[in-house]
């Protein structure tokens, strides 16, 4: 028997295949990547030449944030598509995600729903995500009440806003963190908002392979977040810390051993 | 790693979830403009005990190339994530011009691990009873 709406659909499928062939979209770039480019020309899609005649756009945070300014009240046109949502920092700046997250567990933690469940030891088995983290300088106060009741843990700062691991540090003494206040020549609890950092109990039992520290990067593709929809890329890559791993003290300041981020690992020296 | 498959199965399961409660937790705060994806680098790391541990979520991962295979990787990355979110049908008239109308299945390297619009409302997350994890990761 034949399947009249399967043949039906095919041949609206080869045909639409062949339209978006024959569719020179345009693309826009100020990522300036190699790989982005090159992919928009296999497409034969061509490049953009007015600031707002374009279908694709690959834009930088920077570009996104101006695209939304609400001062400009630009909305995007009904075909052009956009590599960022507007506030997409809720998830991506440390100190939002982190807020997020806790805001979304106690919502569930509220309404008794399965994902807050708890196991024998009084731990979520499905929302305990992220390391237990702090907002500074807002958090201070239960920081330092949690950092007494273990005084022998490792922490971690991160500034909110910045990444390849800039102006990261491990704290094993509060006073660490006094010196660090003082030194950014602003009274600690007057710090902006703008130098948000996020404190959080460093992971110092991590899974080494060959002795060596390493952190996995997967990739994530959303096209709809209501509905939810979410795509998993299957090839990712792991990222190693050139020098072996040890929970020392004394090497708490070796970058070299706790972070992956490549932009400090390449600047590690083989031995 | 040399624990097994039961170890490895749980280990992936449990990246899925950081991966599902992390978008979660953003859900309703993230203005849904139809014309806007993301491809987020998430990075993981795993502790000792196989439990992983979300570290944080890039909005740009790095398209910086440093050697052939990473240029391959990123090149075949951009080129599913163009599949996806361009479908053929994107600019024709009937089609809804979002980026979230995959109708076909020429997801690459990609899968779709939570898909909502389709999902029975019924069915809560978690609550398959016995399962390990929300009922997403068939």
């Amino acid at each position: 028997m034949l399947d009249w709406e399967r043949i039906y659909k095919g041949i609206i499928f080869e045909f639409n295949k062949k339209m978006m062939n024959s569719m020179k979209l345009k693309w826009r770039s100020d990522f300036d990547k190699q790989v982005v480019i090159e992919n928009f020309d296999k497409r034969g899609w061509t490049k953009a030449q007015g600031a707002d005649d374009w279908n694709i756009f690959w834009a930088t945070k920077e570009s996104v944030r101006m695209i939304f300014n609400p001062e400009t009240g630009h909305r995007l046109g009904e075909l052009q598509l956009l590599n960022h949502f507007p506030n997409h920092y809720e998830l991506t700046r440390k100190d939002l995600m982190c807020k997020n997250i806790k805001r979304y567990r106690k919502d569930l933690e509220k309404e008794n729903h399965p994902l807050a469940e708890k196991d024998e030891t009084g731990n979520y088995k499905y929302l305990d995500i992220i390391p237990m983290t702090f907002i500074l300088p807002g958090d201070y106060a239960i920081f330092v009440e949690e950092f007494r009741r273990n005084p022998n843990a490792t922490w971690i700062m991160k500034p909110s806003c910045k990444s390849q691991g800039q102006g990261i540090f491990l704290v094993s003494k509060l006073n660490q963190l006094k010196k660090w206040a003082t030194s950014s020549k602003l009274p600690f609890q007057s710090l902006s908002l703008k130098e948000n950092y996020v404190i959080s109990r460093y992971v110092d039992n991590p899974l080494l392979v060959g002795g060596k520290k390493f952190d996995l990067r997967i990739y994530v593709l959303v096209t709809c977040y209501r509905p939810l929809r979410v795509y998993l890329y299957h090839q990712g890559f792991t990222r190693f810390c050139n020098e072996k791993y040890t929970p020392d003290f004394a090497e708490l300041d070796n970058m070299y051993i706790h972070l992956t981020n490549v932009a400090i690992q390449k600047h590690a020296v083989r031995i | 790693m040399t624990r097994g498959k039961e170890k490895s199965d749980k280990c992936f399961n449990d990246i899925n979830n950081a991966i599902y409660i992390a978008l979660k937790s953003v859900q309703s705060v993230i203005i849904n403009d139809k014309h806007c994806f993301e491809m987020y680098g998430f990075d993981i790391l795993i502790d000792a005990n196989l439990k992983s541990w979300l570290l944080e979520v890039n909005a740009s991962p790095s398209l910086t190339t440093t050697t052939e295979v990473d240029r391959k990787l990123k090149m075949q990355l951009l080129q599913d994530t163009f599949e996806i979110v361009v479908t053929p049908d994107w600019a024709s008239s009937e089609s809804k011009h979002g980026a979230n109308n995959c109708k076909e299945k020429n997801l690459g390297y990609y899968t779709l691990i939570i898909d909502e619009a389709t999902q029975d409302d019924k069915k809560k997350p978690g609550a398959k009873k016995g399962g390990m994890l929300p009922p997403l990761w068939k």
